[in-house]
């Protein structure tokens, strides 16, 4: 299927480089008999005191035009999804990630929650998965 | 003790192709951050990238590379990052 090459290509491109930098060890979860592939990421943000964060972007056959789905899981067993796995909302919040949105969602280009949620009039376009880890990296570093 | 060369090899890493190239200490950072940009077809959204150093933004594209490499100790070969600034709107 198209449309899992496709995302297989896209985290098989990922560059080394910022791979090892930021320490995010991807890992792509399929589920057999699914239309869903899922990649694991884990993050490390400086602006939560070092918290580790462990981000599911949810691939499905509409990836390309409605995005990459996401959701932050327990970093310890990646099967458990839940708002307590998200970054806070306040005190310290991590611009546009809004965990008290309904849905929780992220506001970066890139991902299901910008193109389909908050901004659903702005296209994926050429947007990428390096360039939205690299976006996200940021805004929980900063 | 200066440096008898007039040029560094600065390599950028980009989300596109890297930049690994001589460069003319006389001239400003912008240029590095020009060619970087030319990578990744960024040239019309220059404000929407930051050019760093150890996940610092070098953002007084006016300095002058040899200057720049002097106070920070750059060499032949010193990695540089090219990043998107996230925009969250």
């Amino acid at each position: 299927m198209a449309w899992r090459e496709d995302a297989r290509t896209e985290i098989d491109g990922l560059k080394p480089h910022f791979v090892s930098k930021h320490g995010w060890s991807p890992r792509i979860v399929e589920h057999e008999g699914t239309d869903v592939l899922d990649l694991i990421v884990t993050l490390h943000s400086k602006r939560l005191g070092g918290r580790v964060l462990a981000l599911r972007l949810r691939y499905q056959p509409d990836w390309q035009i409605a995005g990459r789905r996401e959701a932050f899981v327990d970093p310890d067993d990646r099967s458990r999804e839940g708002l307590e796995h998200w970054p806070p909302a306040r005190d310290p919040n991590v611009r546009g990630v809004n965990p008290e949105h309904n849905p929780p969602c992220i506001c970066l280009r890139g991902v299901w929650g910008y193109h389909s949620v908050l901004h659903a009039d702005r296209p994926m376009g050429d947007t990428t998965l390096l360039g939205f880890l690299l976006e996200l990296q940021k805004v929980l570093d900063e | 003790m200066p440096n008898p060369k007039n040029t560094i090899r600065l390599v950028v890493v980009t989300t596109a192709d890297d930049v690994d190239e001589e460069f003319n200490v006389n001239q400003p950072l912008q240029v590095l951050f020009n060619r970087a940009l030319h990578e990744v077809g960024g040239e019309g959204n220059q404000d929407q990238f930051a050019l760093e150093y150890n996940d610092v933004e070098l953002s007084d594209l006016s300095r002058k590379i040899g200057d720049v490499a002097e106070e920070l100790g750059w060499v032949d070969g010193t990695q540089l990052d090219l990043v998107p600034k996230p925009v969250v709107v």
